[in-house]
């Protein structure tokens, strides 16, 4: 199908049309969106991210240094089981250094433990600091936790012993109702 | 005026270098906001559109490959935002008639069509590559085979468009957008009907 061509008077109508309806102003570099805004987006958030580490490490050392006795141990604990993962990490890259590798995986894990065994050590603290008020308040609920968990390793071996003796619970408590 | 340049004049283009992307910039804005109005319908978002296809396109401007024609590539970058443009517009009003359901329709807004012409208006219903087809063809006076060489498509793909350009705009602006003949003929028949006309009153 052929083009048709488009008469002239209908042309210039076009170009009134578009040059009325959109005047143009005339372009410069410095004014484009592109000039200002480049810039921007790319630097902004390395900005950011530099503030926000810097801020997360300073806060770190704040309190490795100048905290309390315990979240400072806890904190140098963990960036001291951090840095030798990441060093084991990197430094025993190869299959043959597998054995190894376990052992460092082993260190960690008292460190995992290690805010564990803070509660231990803030447990002997609270003891010394405050013998009196603090521990008969814990130690109720201790001791209760002790107890409902104590309960639960006999429970297999009254299961074990019958689930008859469930029944026999079990059907001597309808048994009052009857 | 080249829409696709001549390779020496691409080869000037060098990819990276700020000053070329300048003159690129001052190159191709004009044709590209009045193409990009065509399809907008709207002067405010086809100079945003511009923009933002500028920012795109020096974002990239590293990575340009001087086999292609910059204006081509440029244009392609335009036309691609004006499209994803005119969709999220479309997204907005179908968002906004959601919302007035039940309520007493505000009907159109009276400045839209002070400032923008029938012709705009009929142009910005066309599928955008037609609307831009024919602005390219018609007002910035490329040939088809130039429009076909800046969007990678067939000479025919173009003939087409610009025949289904013209068939829109007949069913809504009028028979007049089917004429093709000479201008001056269609004057002449003008003057002599309106002659005839004095002559019977």
């Amino acid at each position: 199908m052929p083009e048709r061509s488009l008469p002239e008077y209908l042309r210039e109508r076009l170009s009134a049309a578009l040059i009325t309806g959109a005047p143009l102003r005339a372009p410069s570099p410095a004014d484009a969106r592109y000039t200002h805004e480049h810039n921007g987006p790319i630097w902004r958030p390395r900005g950011r991210m530099v503030a926000v580490g810097l801020a997360a490490a300073v806060a770190l050392a704040l309190v490795a240094v100048g905290g309390p006795q315990q979240p400072r141990q806890w904190v140098i604990e963990s960036v001291h089981n951090v840095a030798h993962d990441v060093s084991v990490t990197l430094g025993q890259g190869t299959p043959s250094n597998s054995p190894a590798s376990s052992e460092p995986h082993g260190s960690p894990r008292p460190a995992v433990n290690s805010p564990g065994s803070r509660p231990a050590a803030s447990g002997s603290q609270q003891a010394v600091e405050s013998p009196d008020e603090n521990e008969s308040p814990e130690a109720t609920p201790e001791s209760g936790d002790d107890s409902v968990e104590a309960s639960p390793t006999p429970e297999p071996d009254d299961s074990s012993g019958g689930g008859d003796g469930d029944h026999s619970s079990s059907g001597s408590s309808p048994s009052p109702d009857n | 005026m080249t829409i696709h340049g001549d390779p020496q004049e691409n080869a000037a283009y060098r990819p990276g270098d700020r000053d070329d992307f300048d003159r690129l910039y001052r190159t191709c804005y004009p044709r590209l906001l009045r193409t990009i109005y065509a399809i907008t319908g709207d002067a405010a978002s086809a100079e945003d559109c511009v923009q933002e296809a500028f920012l795109r396109a020096f974002k990239a401007w590293p990575r340009y490959r001087p086999e292609r024609a910059a204006e081509a590539w440029i244009y392609q970058i335009a036309i691609n935002t004006a499209i994803s443009h005119r969709r999220r517009a479309k997204l907005r009003r179908i968002g906004e008639v959601l919302r007035r359901l039940g309520r007493p329709g505000l009907g159109p807004d009276p400045a839209d069509g002070a400032t923008t012409s029938d012709l705009i208006q009929a142009l910005s219903a066309l599928p955008p590559r037609v609307a831009a087809d024919f602005v390219l063809r018609y007002h910035h006076g490329y040939n088809n085979r130039e429009i076909a060489r800046l969007e990678g498509v067939s000479e025919r793909t173009i003939g087409t468009r610009l025949n289904q350009a013209r068939e829109v705009l007949v069913r809504i602006l009028g028979p007049e957008w089917r004429a093709e003949v000479p201008t001056s003929t269609i004057r002449n028949v003008v003057v002599a009907i309106e002659q005839r006309g004095v002559s019977d009153a």
